[in-house]
Order: structure tokens, then C-alpha cells, then sequence
């Protein structure tokens, strides 16, 4: 009827089973929960004791004990008394069984579904009794083995010594509430209150039980390398935060002697917590020497105890391996549950919800192919019905419509696809009849793969990247978000005889452009309609550079040709008061007399000496030339301080003098460098601080002027810098070069470039900073010029926005070079560029 | 909806309207005159702007019993003049939607301008002015005023030239008299020297033997003058610079008997006395500048005079200036900062303010005479119209060009057509109804031909760009870089 091999673990449920039939009849005596109680405690300890016997040594005893008494208990009571139980839950269910069908009906589920009855907890019982009554000759058999060494009880005290070590906590028992009650403290004469007496006991016992604890003067400096008091007086601190002292320590000859003459010396060991040597104690010394040997330090542990025998062996055999209870009376009466569950069969087929030897229902002889319903398992909780094939589509038919068969293309297309990305898994044919299709060589390799679906076999799967390439590129305004920036020509100041520009300057007030070519003349333009309002003709060869002051109370432009710096302002074309100052400014250094040169005033300083500042005739002083600096070599390239008092040149072919810093109000001129650590390239300077930046070949370094130190070198990565401009707040730099890169860089951040980007053609010529927008531009011999935004943001930790906006095109390659020199006009977004087509073109917004 | 006006019998281009589609129209006009009945037309879709033409003038009728002559229309849909057909439109622009409503606006036909003639110049035209009826005002970068009959205009010969006391060129000019004003004819030019040069030509008859001269040189300016405007009575002048500053002066009614100022130095070298320089002066007069024709010599100075009012909030070169054509008292100024500004005269101050983008620098502007609403040149390659009168409106409409605008003129009378003049070599006629494409555009840069100049007798280099422009509804000049002044008729509605 019901499995008799129940777990104890289940029989919680099986004991609240046993309640239920009582409860249902409402006349559960007071006898009868007694005797729940106790099969329930009953079950409990059945539970105690397999988890004994399966956990072995591991366990409670002191629960055991109790448990053993109980039982003995039980064992005396529980067999008549539960007998009598059933034999009254019979009678009662007897007279009972009239009245309360109905509800023993109801309550038949609920005991097949248990699946327990008392009988159960009977065989139960009796196996937890069998157990018991083991244990209850244990100790009649245990002398049988004590003639070998111990008696089991011996053994067994000293198994639970063993593995039941619990605190001593006698001492916390012992320890008295207080002493006052017994008079131990001897009374004092009070301080605070006269006359009256205190009593003074004398300091506790700490009494820790533990070994280490009871160390007097522990030192409590904790788990830390003791080297850290090594140059202290002390070596660490006792229970009252006092100070421990190193103990006197003897020298060498101290440690030898004492090791010669002390026996005890070389069992001493040194403690490395109180700086002195210990001496170990026999304990000590006999688990070093079992750690030596690889034995168990434990003293006590013995790796070959003898085996005891409890139930084999000479003596311990059984008598009787079953139990000589008598049968229980309900072997003998038929069983209540089994007569319930016929008169529920009686019941229904009387009321005809069961009938006997009913045909079984015929079998159609026709299926519906498609239904699910021949599926017998589909009522199984856990059943999954095997993913289906999608029905054929049309494409897949042998003698498909016109429209579903690939094109060429569309065949091409699929070949060239992979596998895993192709729409259709096979090319559609068309074929007039069935027969001539020809055999499937897919078949096998299908029919494989759709096994392994069947199966769920995990198969490796080709895992493709799904990612939009859009959504790689960093997310950049667009263009037209920043405008304005400068998009189209819109005037062309033509040079006759299309002589190659090499460079192009805006004056300050964004009024004029100067120009200088390779005619050896430098001519300025008005910005708005590209007239040429006025020129110089250097006469000696090609202008190689030229640029505005940038100061916008004086109006000079300097121009570089071969051996000579030409200081020159366009007085006629601007206000009488901005041509008395630029005038003062460049002639005051003049003596007042005719005197027409004038050495460089760093006589000095060697290697000036061929730096002469000349003034020139007066024709030339009527046209607007102020000053010649005659210098060596050929000056390539000129950049002037913001305030517009000092500018400096470069004339690579000048060997150490190619650096030159000149002062217009003194005409006296500088060397920087007396030697230089490369051919020097271009110089700024920084627009606030008085710092100065020379670019070599690949590095570019900053010098502090007034300290006259190197500040730092960045690398620059590239080959040949050609060209350098200083953001104007100074902390963002950009440089050009001949490999075609440019490269951004962010002085706070590195000396490496923030950015090298890489989009020109041909070599770069050119990169300029607007003055005040946020823009920058680089032009090259490809004939481009290309135009950036560029925010710098307050927040240093804000990387700089780098934005490209426009690609300008206009200027023809000649000779391989294409736009030489860009300069931005002032307050306005728009750009003057000079190329070797003769062509200096004004682009604007 | 509506009836058919035509029959096929009536058509007068005897298109039938059975085979062809037809299309809901809408027409309807702006000017009183022209108007005709409101309602919907169905009109064959194959027609055109002739036909469409030849349907409103029957509808007026305007034919040769009714004693009117027929007048051409033009016909704009959404903005855009009709060029071929409607059907073409249509699909152009509707995608064969041929059931909605098509609202076509008709205006009186501006006729193409036409070629008159043209005049070389030895450098580079930089204004014109056609204020005076018959004559053409030019100062060019040669710095000299010519005045050419317009009626003789292809002969090239001048009347008068003026030159100034520079070589670094006029960049403007302006009648001072007006038009009734027959002697003793003052007429301004502004110059790249800082100064605005008023000269005075005893009458403008052929022959006239006194010589004219410059009469007054006004200074103030510490930049080049860019535009110089005269008041309708002749007796202010208004003078706009790049440096941002517009000086008032009001010229006497009798000749002065003394300078207003000291003549400006020279020479600024020290150690350089102005006897010595005086002397050199003395001993070597200034050459005649080269390239002028009939031996001109430079001009010398007038009686120096200093401005009335100097009028400055634009921060920036001014571009150009207008007087309002309504208030005597007023007058407009547009800058390269991008802001137009108004300027009260009786009191002196400015007005109205409009600031557009910073980098929309103005190069010109101009009034049209019937609305007041500005319309300015561009550097951003744009003609920028501004309304005025409501104080929230910026730019009112913006007309595509493809370079910047250095000069422009609005039609004397209508409210909707304008001349411009752009740094292609492009004059445009624009109707502002059609903001989209201009209505006539002739190319300086295409009617070129092989021999043309490349460079002038003393070396200035000629290209293609243009930088005046002025239309007084009759005949158009225009003139720039090329070194030539063109002349068309071109008559605007």
C-alpha cells in the first residue's frame, strides 16, 4: 500500500498525516494527541538517529543521551498504547462510517496522496525500535571487547572529550557577583565625603582562561613587522599603552658565551614580539620534533588505533537477526484504509461514474494527418514538441512563377554572399517536369542539421559583429551647426604674370592684405575689392616672407627678402596718427643726425656683428620704407610678439645665428641661441607668457626668455615640420609638415601630440589659428585648403573639439606646389590664401 | 467652380483643349489695374507664358479696339517666374498632381536689358551715378570723376574729368546739385586718401570754357571713404568710412575765405624739415598721373573743411549709405559688422538698429522707393532685404547670388525690381516676388571677347568683377574691374 522504505525526513509529513483522519472525525480524545505527541517525537528521534549514523563521530552526543533516555521511555509505553489507538480509531470509524461517507470520501484523496497510514509509522516504529534495541545492547556487548584494550564506554567518553572541547566557562560560573557581600574590600576613609568610608577591593583577576592571554606583559603592537621598531628605543606597547623597552641586549661574545655555557641555550628560540629569547618548553620541542619527522604535532593523536569490533568478532555474534516482537495485531485485522477505498469503488460504480469491463473505444480508422491530437505525451508537464520545418513557399518549387527566379546579378549577388548572410539558402530553378529535376546534393547535410536542431545540439556559431558602422564615428557637430566658416571665394587679387605668392599677411584692422611674390615685390591690397592700393619693390629677389605687426595703434609690415629685413608701413593709406606712431616707433633708435646705419646694438654679444640696422634712402623713406636690418643668410620666416615691439626671423642657411630676436624701438638685435639643435624650422612666440618656440626638423621646443631655459620638447612624430601656430590663449599648439600630417597639441596634456591627423595629399605648407573664432586651417600642395573647427574648453579635463568643415578648392598646382601661405582677417571668419599659381584668393563665409 | 473663359475657337493659339489635359489656375495679381476677376481657371496645361499673357490681356481687353496696347506679363508660381510650359511645371514640381489648384501671380514683364554701349576706362570703374538725366557720373581707381553724355556715351569721350590730388584712387561719387540746378554744379568723389573731394563744373554745356576745379576738401576720416551720399537739396553730405565712423558736413552757401584745418604732414620722417620738402615740391611738380588722357594734371586741394556731426556705433567698415526717401531728416547705413542702422539728422542720433550675423558684412545699400524696405549687398554672397518698419523683423528675404555684392540700385519707382552687380561679373535684375532666381542676369564674364583687355595702359590688371552698378529705370550702367562702363537699356515695371 504505501512504500515502507519512508526516509525519515519525510515522516514530518507522514506524523501530520496521522492527525488527519482524527481531526476529521472530530473526536480525537485526549489519549490520542498524547499519542501524536509522541509519535512525533518518536519520528524526531529516528531522525536523530540516522543522522547518527550517517554523520558518525560527528555528532552531539549530549543530545543522544537524552534521546536514549526518551526512548527507553517510549519503549516501555508506546506499543500497548498505540495498539489500543487503532483498535479504538477502528471501532470508531466502524460506527462512524454510516454517518460520515461523504467526508471520508473527501478525505481519501488526501490519504492516498500521503501515502502513509498507521501501519507505516508502525514498521517505522518498529525499525527505530530495532535500532534502539542495538544500541541497547551495545553496552552488554562492549565487555566482550575490552579485553583488548579499552571498553567501548571508555572509548566512547574519550571519542566525545575529543571532539566535543568546549570552553571552560567553569571560571565565569565561579567568578562571584561581588565581593562586597563578602566583605572581602577593607574599608578606607572616604576622600569626598568627610567621615565617611569607602571600601576598596583589590584588582580582578582577569582570569582569561586561555594560555597566551594569562602572558604577563604581552606586547600589543599587533601583526605588524617588528624591522618598524628597529631604530626605536621601544618595541611596542603592553596592555596599558605603556611603553615596552627593548630588553638589554648583549653583544656577540654575550650570545656565543652564553651558548657554550647554558645546556639550555640551543632549545631557546627568540621571540621576535618581546626581543628575548624564549626558552621552549618539552611540549614545544616535541612538536618540533614531530613537524621534523612529518608526524601529527599532536601528541595524543594515534594513527593506529585498533579497530573496535561492535557487532563482528568473537562474542558480538546475534542471536537472532529478526525481532522477536510478536506480530502486531493489525497483521490480523483487515485494514480500515483498504475497506474505505472499496467502498469509494462501490460507491462509484453504483452511482455509475465507473463501469466495469467497458469496450475500449475503437480506433479511426482514418487520421487527420495534420492535427496534433495523435500526439499521446501532450498532457506531460514538461513536454516540448519538436520545432517544425516551415511549410514550402513557393520559391522552392520545382517549376517556380517567372518572378521568383534570380536575375544574373541577383545570382552573382548570392554567389559572392557568405553562407550564413544569404537570403535564400538555395538558388531557385525552374524545371517543366518533376522528373527532370535533378537529385538534391543538400539532402544529407540538411537532413544532418536538422537532426542536430531536433537535438538542441549546440553547434559553434560563426558570431558576426552587429554593429553599425555609423555608430563607430564619434558623434561630430555638423558643419553647418558652426557656421560661420569660410565656404567660397569671393576675391581674387590677381598678380601679373601669375608670379608665385609666397606669403600673404591681413593688417590687424582687417583693412588690407599685403602680399609678397617671387617679383621681389610686396604689395597691398584692399581686403573687400582686391585692389592693389600700394607696392614695394625690394629689388633684391624673391619676398620669402612677410607679416603685419599685430599691434593696431601702428600699421608695420615686415618682409623678409635674401640678407635683408625690410621694416615697412603704408603710410599714405592709413590715419595721420597710426603713421606718426608707427613712424616714431621705428626711427626713434635713428640718431637724430643724418647718420643712415647703424650697427646692431648688441656689440657685445658675439656674433652680431655682421647685424646691421640701415636706414634707407629717401626715396625709398617716401614710399613707406622704414628700416633694413641687413643679417645673414636668407631670413625665411618672421613672427612678431603681440605687443608689436619685437619680432623674430629665421634664416636657416645661418648656421648659429639663424635664430635672431630683433627689438624695433632699440634696433638692437639678439642671437638667442648660441648653438642650435638642428636646422631650425619656424619660431612663435607664445601670446602671453614670454615664451618662445622654435620648431627643428621633428621637435619643437619652448624656451622661458627671461629665465633663458628649455620649459619642455615635444615630439612632434612627423618628419619635416613645415609649418607651427600657437593657439592665441597659448596652451594649443599646431603644426604642419612636409610628410603630410598635422598634429595637434595640447601642452598641458603631453608632449606628444593630442592628434596627428592625416588628410592632405601632398605636403603641408601652412596652418594658421583664427585670432579670435573658434577655427584653424591648413593648406598644401595637394591645392587645398582645409578648414577645422576647433573649441578649447575652460574645463581642462574636456578634450579639445576637433571638427572638420570645409575643403576648400580653387588654387591650380604649379611646379607641384599649390597654396603657400593662409592668413585669417581679423574679427571675421574668412580666410586669405596664397598660392604658386599667382592667385591670392579671399574666402568667405 | 467656375467657367471656361475660352472656347477652342477663341484659343488664340488654336491649341485644342480636348485632347490636352487641363489644370485648375488660379490668377491673380498685386496691381489694381491689372486685376481680373477672381475665380478659377481650367487651362490647357500645354500653355505658356505667351498664351497665358494673351488670356489676361483679352480678359482686360487690351486690344486694338479698346484703343490699349497690349502689355506682356510675366507669371510667377510659388515664387519662381513660369518658364515653359504648365504642364512642365507640373511635373517639375507637382509630380503630375494635376488636380490641385495652381495659384499663378502675374506681374507686368520687365523687359531684358539690351546692350547700348560701352566705355573703356583706363582702370577700374569704382562708382557711378545716373542721378543727373542724360550724364554719367563715374570715378574710377585712376582717381579721377568723368562725366559722360549719356547720349554720346559710345564715343567715350568725357566731358569733364576731375581729377583728385591722390594716385591711390576715388571709390565713390555722387552728384551734390540737384537735377534742377544747371550752374555751378557741385559733384563729390570719396578717395582711398581719406578725404571726400567736392568739385564744383561751371555748367555742364559743351561750351563751357571756365575750368572746373575742386572747391572743398572735407577731412575727418581716419580710414578710406567707402560711400558718400548727397541731401536732395545739395547742401549736406553725409560721407561713410572704413573706419565705422559717418561724418556729417554741410557745405556753405559762398565760398569760404579760409581752411577749416591745417593741411595733414607729408611726410612724418623726422629729421626732415617740410622746407626741403616743400622745395624738392617746388622744383619737381607732380606728375600727371599716368594713363589719363588729356593731360590732366593731378588735382590740388579745395578749402579744407572739417565735418558737422560724426555719427559712430557701427564697429566696423562702413559699406554703404542711402538717404530715406521719405524723411529728408533721415538716413540708412549698413556695415561690414552686419547691422544696418538708421540715423536721425535733427537730433543726431541712431535710431534703428538691426544686427545681422557678425560675418554678413554689408557692401551697399539701397531704398526702394515705394515701401522704404532696405536691401543690401552682401558679403556672404546674399541680397538681404530689411524691413524697417516692424521693429521685430530682421531680414526680410534673402536672394541667392553666387558672389558677393558690391553694388546695388532698386527701380526708382516699383517696389519689387532691383539691379545688382556682383563680383562674377553678373548683373542681375531681381524681382522680389521671385526671390528664387533673378529675372534677367547678364554676364560680364561670357560676352568677353578674345581681344579684350587684360591689362590696362599703366599696368593695372583687369579681371572681371564688378563694382558699381546704378539704374534710374531707364538705362542701366554698371562698371568694375573690367575697366569699361556698360550701358543697357533695361526698363524695369
Amino acid at each position: 500500500m504505501a512504500p515502507r522504505n519512508a526516509t525519515a525526513s519525510s515522516s514530518r509529513a507522514a506524523s501530520s498525516s496521522i492527525s488527519r483522519p482524527v481531526k476529521s472525525n472530530g473526536i480525537a480524545g485526549p489519549s490520542t494527541i498524547r499519542n501524536k505527541k509522541r509519535a512525533v517525537q518518536e519520528v524526531s528521534e529516528d531522525e536523530d538517529d540516522e543522522e547518527f549514523g550517517a554523520a558518525g563521530s560527528g555528532i552531539d552526543m549530549s543530545d543522544d543521551e537524552d534521546a536514549e533516555e526518551e526512548d527507553e521511555e517510549v519503549d516501555e509505553e508506546a506499543f500497548p498504547e498505540f495498539d489500543s489507538e487503532i483498535e479504538d480509531d477502528n471501532e470508531q470509524d466502524g460506527d462512524d462510517e454510516t454517518q460520515e461517507e461523504e467526508e471520508e470520501l473527501d478525505d481519501e484523496e488526501s490519504g492516498s496522496e500521503s501515502g502513509y497510514n498507521s501501519s507505516d509509522i508502525e514498521a517505522m516504529y518498529g525499525e527505530a525500535d530495532e535500532d534502539d534495541d542495538q544500541e541497547d545492547y551495545s553496552p552488554i556487548t562492549s565487555p566482550s571487547s575490552s579485553h583488548k584494550e579499552l571498553s567501548t564506554d571508555e572509548k566512547l567518553s574519550k571519542m566525545i572529550a575529543k571532539n566535543s572541547i568546549k570552553p571552560d566557562d567553569s571560571l565565569g560560573t565561579d567568578a562571584k557577583i561581588s565581593r562586597a557581600k563578602e566583605g572581602v574590600g577593607r574599608l578606607v576613609p572616604s576622600k569626598l565625603v568627610e567621615g565617611g568610608y569607602k571600601r576598596e577591593y583589590d584588582d580582578y583577576e582577569a582570569g582569561y582562561g586561555s594560555e597566551s592571554s594569562t602572558e604577563d606583559n604581552p606586547n600589543t603592537v599587533g601583526n605588524i613587522p617588528m624591522e618598524w621598531y628597529d631604530d626605536l628605543p621601544h618595541i611596542g606597547y603592553d596592555v596599558n599603552g605603556r611603553k615596552i623597552f627593548r630588553p638589554a641586549q648583549g653583544d656577540e661574545l654575550d650570545k656565543f658565551l652564553s651558548n657554550t655555557e647554558d645546556p639550555a641555550a640551543w632549545t631557546s628560540a627568540e621571540d621576535k614580539l618581546l626581543q628575548q629569547s624564549v626558552q621552549l618548553t618539552d611540549k614545544e620541542l616535541d612538536i618540533i620534533r614531530r613537524l621534523e619527522r612529518a608526524e601529527n604535532p599532536d601528541a595524543d593523536y594515534d594513527p593506529y588505533q585498533p579497530t573496535i569490533e561492535w557487532f563482528t568478532g568473537e562474542g558480538n555474534e546475534r542471536v537472532m537477526p529478526l525481532s522477536a516482537a510478536p506480530e502486531p495485531k493489525r497483521r490480523f485485522v483487515p485494514s480500515k484504509w483498504e475497506h474505505k477505498k472499496i467502498m469509494k469503488i462501490v460507491k462509484a460504480i453504483r452511482e455509475g461514474r465507473i463501469i466495469p469491463n467497458k469496450p475500449s473505444a475503437a480506433k479511426p480508422t482514418v487520421y487527420a494527418i495534420w492535427s496534433e491530437s495523435d500526439q499521446s505525451n501532450l498532457q506531460h508537464a514538461m513536454y516540448m514538441p519538436a520545432p517544425q520545418l516551415p511549410p514550402p513557399k513557393t520559391i522552392e518549387s520545382y517549376n517556380p512563377p517567372e518572378e521568383y527566379l534570380l536575375t544574373e546579378e541577383e545570382k552573382k549577388e548570392w554567389e559572392e554572399t557568405d553562407k550564413e548572410d544569404r537570403k535564400i539558402d538555395f538558388l531557385p530553378a525552374k524545371y517543366d517536369s518533376l522528373r527532370l529535376v535533378p537529385g538534391y546534393k543538400n539532402l544529407v547535410q540538411e537532413r544532418f542539421e536538422r537532426c542536430l536542431d531536433l537535438y538542441l545540439a549546440p553547434r559553434t556559431r560563426k558570431v558576426k559583429l552587429n554593429i553599425d558602422p555609423e555608430s563607430l564615428i564619434p558623434k561630430l557637430p555638423a558643419p553647418k551647426e558652426l557656421k560661420p566658416f569660410p565656404i567660397s571665394t569671393s576675391v581674387v587679387y590677381r598678380h601679373p604674370e601669375s608670379s608665385r605668392v609666397r606669403s600673404v599677411s591681413t593688417s590687424p584692422d582687417g583693412l588690407w592684405v599685403a602680399t609678397g611674390s617671387e617679383d621681389g615685390i610686396v604689395r597691398v591690397w584692399d581686403l573687400g575689392n582686391g585692389r592693389e592700393v600700394w607696392k614695394w619693390n625690394l629689388k633684391s629677389g624673391a619676398i620669402q616672407h612677410l607679416s603685419f605687426s599685430p599691434y593696431k595703434d601702428e600699421c608695420l609690415l615686415i618682409a623678409l627678402v635674401s640678407g635683408k629685413i625690410a621694416v615697412l608701413s603704408p603710410l599714405a593709406l592709413v590715419s595721420p596718427s597710426v603713421a606718426a606712431n608707427t613712424l616714431t616707433h621705428a626711427n626713434t633708435a635713428f640718431a637724430s643726425s643724418a647718420a643712415t646705419t647703424k650697427i646692431g646694438a648688441g656689440k657685445d654679444i658675439k656674433g652680431v656683428e655682421s647685424i646691421k640696422w640701415v636706414r634707407p634712402n629717401e626715396s625709398e623713406r617716401e614710399r613707406g620704407v622704414l628700416v633694413y636690418v641687413e643679417v645673414p643668410g636668407t631670413p625665411k620666416q618672421v613672427s612678431w610678439h603681440r605687443k608689436g615691439d619685437y619680432f623674430a626671423t629665421v634664416a636657416s642657411d645661418a648656421s648659429n645665428k639663424s635664430v635672431l630676436i630683433h627689438q624695433l624701438s632699440k634696433h638692437s638685435t639678439q642671437s638667442p641661441f648660441k648653438k642650435l639643435p638642428g636646422q631650425v624650422q619656424k619660431v612663435i612666440f607664445h601670446p602671453s607668457k614670454p615664451h618662445f618656440f622654435v620648431a627643428t626638423q621633428r621637435y619643437i621646443r619652448q624656451y622661458d626668455l627671461s629665465s633663458q631655459t628649455l620649459v619642455r620638447t615635444l615630439q612632434s612624430g612627423v618628419k619635416w615640420i613645415s609649418s607651427l601656430d600657437l593657439h592665441p590663449r597659448g596652451d594649443n599648439l599646431i603644426i604642419g609638415s612636409y610628410d603630410k600630417k598635422l598634429a595637434w597639441f595640447d601642452l598641458d596634456l603631453s608632449n606628444k601630440p593630442y592628434k596627428t591627423l592625416r588628410y592632405h595629399t601632398k605636403a603641408l605648407r601652412s596652418v594658421v589659428y583664427h585670432p579670435t573664432l573658434p577655427l584653424f586651417a591648413s593648406a598644401s600642395d595637394d591645392g587645398t585648403i582645409h578648414i577645422f573647427h576647433c573649441t578649447i574648453y575652460q574645463d581642462l579635463m574636456q578634450n579639445p573639439l576637433i571638427v572638420p568643415l570645409k575643403i576648400l578648392r580653387g588654387h591650380k598646382i604649379t611646379d607641384g606646389i599649390g597654396v603657400l601661405d593662409l592668413s585669417w582677417v581679423s574679427g571675421k571668419p574668412w580666410l586669405v590664401s596664397s598660392g604658386a599659381d599667382g592667385e591670392v584668393r579671399l574666402w568667405c563665409s | 467652380m467656375s467657367d471656361i473663359p475660352m472656347e477652342s475657337t477663341s484659343n488664340p493659339t488654336g491649341v485644342t483643349t480636348g485632347s490636352v489635359s487641363q489644370l485648375p489656375v488660379n490668377l491673380f495679381t498685386r496691381s489694381s489695374s491689372d486685376a481680373i476677376p477672381q475665380s478659377t481657371y481650367f487651362i490647357p496645361s500645354s500653355w505658356r507664358r505667351y498664351q497665358l499673357s494673351e488670356l489676361i490681356n483679352k480678359v482686360l481687353q487690351n486690344n486694338a479696339e479698346q484703343g490699349k496696347k497690349p502689355v506682356p506679363f510675366e507669371f510667377l508660381i510659388n515664387g519662381e517666374v513660369l518658364r515653359g510650359s504648365l504642364e512642365n511645371w507640373v511635373k517639375r514640381n507637382r509630380g503630375n498632381d494635376e488636380e490641385t489648384t495652381i495659384d499663378v501671380e502675374y506681374v507686368r514683364s520687365t523687359l531684358p536689358p539690351q546692350e547700348v554701349g560701352r566705355v573703356e576706362v583706363e582702370d577700374w570703374v569704382s562708382g557711378l551715378s545716373l542721378s543727373r538725366n542724360g550724364y554719367i557720373l563715374l570715378s574710377s581707381y585712376l582717381s579721377h570723376l568723368q562725366i559722360l553724355p549719356l547720349s554720346s556715351a559710345s564715343t567715350s569721350s568725357a566731358l569733364y574729368t576731375l581729377p583728385l590730388p591722390t594716385s591711390l584712387g576715388a571709390t565713390c561719387c555722387t552728384w551734390i546739385s540737384p537735377s534742377s540746378q544747371d550752374k555751378d554744379i557741385l559733384l563729390a568723389a570719396g578717395g582711398v586718401d581719406r578725404l571726400t573731394h567736392v568739385y564744383t563744373i561751371p555748367s555742364l554745356s559743351p561750351d563751357n570754357t571756365t575750368a572746373p576745379g575742386e572747391l572743398y576738401t572735407l577731412h575727418g576720416h581716419t580710414g578710406p571713404v567707402s560711400s558718400i551720399i548727397a541731401s536732395s537739396s545739395g547742401q549736406e553730405l553725409i560721407s561713410g568710412s572704413w573706419d565705422g565712423n559717418i561724418n556729417f558736413y554741410v557745405l556753405p552757401s559762398a565760398e569760404p575765405e579760409e581752411h577749416q584745418i591745417p593741411s595733414e604732414p607729408l611726410s612724418y620722417l623726422p629729421g626732415q624739415n617740410n622746407k626741403k620738402r616743400r622745395k624738392l615740391e617746388k622744383e619737381n611738380p607732380r606728375e600727371p598721373i599716368e594713363g589719363l588722357l588729356d593731360n590732366d594734371s593731378t588735382g590740388v586741394g579745395g578749402w579744407r573743411r572739417i565735418s558737422d556731426n560724426v555719427f559712430s556705433a557701427h564697429k566696423d567698415k562702413i559699406g554703404g549709405l542711402v538717404w530715406d526717401k521719405f524723411d529728408n531728416n533721415k538716413f540708412w547705413s549698413a556695415s561690414w559688422d552686419g547691422s544696418v542702422r538708421g540715423w536721425d539728422l535733427t537730433m543726431g542720433v541712431n535710431d534703428v538698429t538691426r544686427q545681422g550675423p557678425f560675418d554678413k558684412s554689408a557692401l551697399c545699400i539701397d531704398q526702394f522707393a515705394a515701401n522704404g524696405t532696405l536691401a543690401t549687398g552682401n558679403m556672404d554672397r546674399t541680397i538681404c532685404l530689411w524691413d524697417t518698419r516692424q521693429s521685430s523683423s530682421l531680414i526680410s528675404l534673402t536672394l541667392p547670388t553666387t558672389s558677393p555684392v558690391p553694388s546695388l540700385k532698386t527701380h526708382p519707382t516699383s517696389s519689387f525690381t532691383l539691379a545688382s552687380a556682383s563680383y562674377s561679373g553678373i548683373i542681375q535684375i531681381w524681382d522680389i516676388r521671385s526671390p528664387k532666381h533673378s529675372l534677367f542676369s547678364v554676364s560680364n564674364a561670357n560676352r568677353k571677347k578674345e581681344d579684350a583687355r587684360k591689362v590696362t595702359k599703366n599696368g593695372k590688371v583687369l579681371g572681371e568683377r564688378l563694382l558699381a552698378v546704378d539704374w534710374n529705370g531707364e538705362v542701366l550702367v554698371a562698371g568694375g574691374e573690367d575697366g569699361e562702363v556698360g550701358i543697357w537699356n533695361a526698363k524695369g515695371a
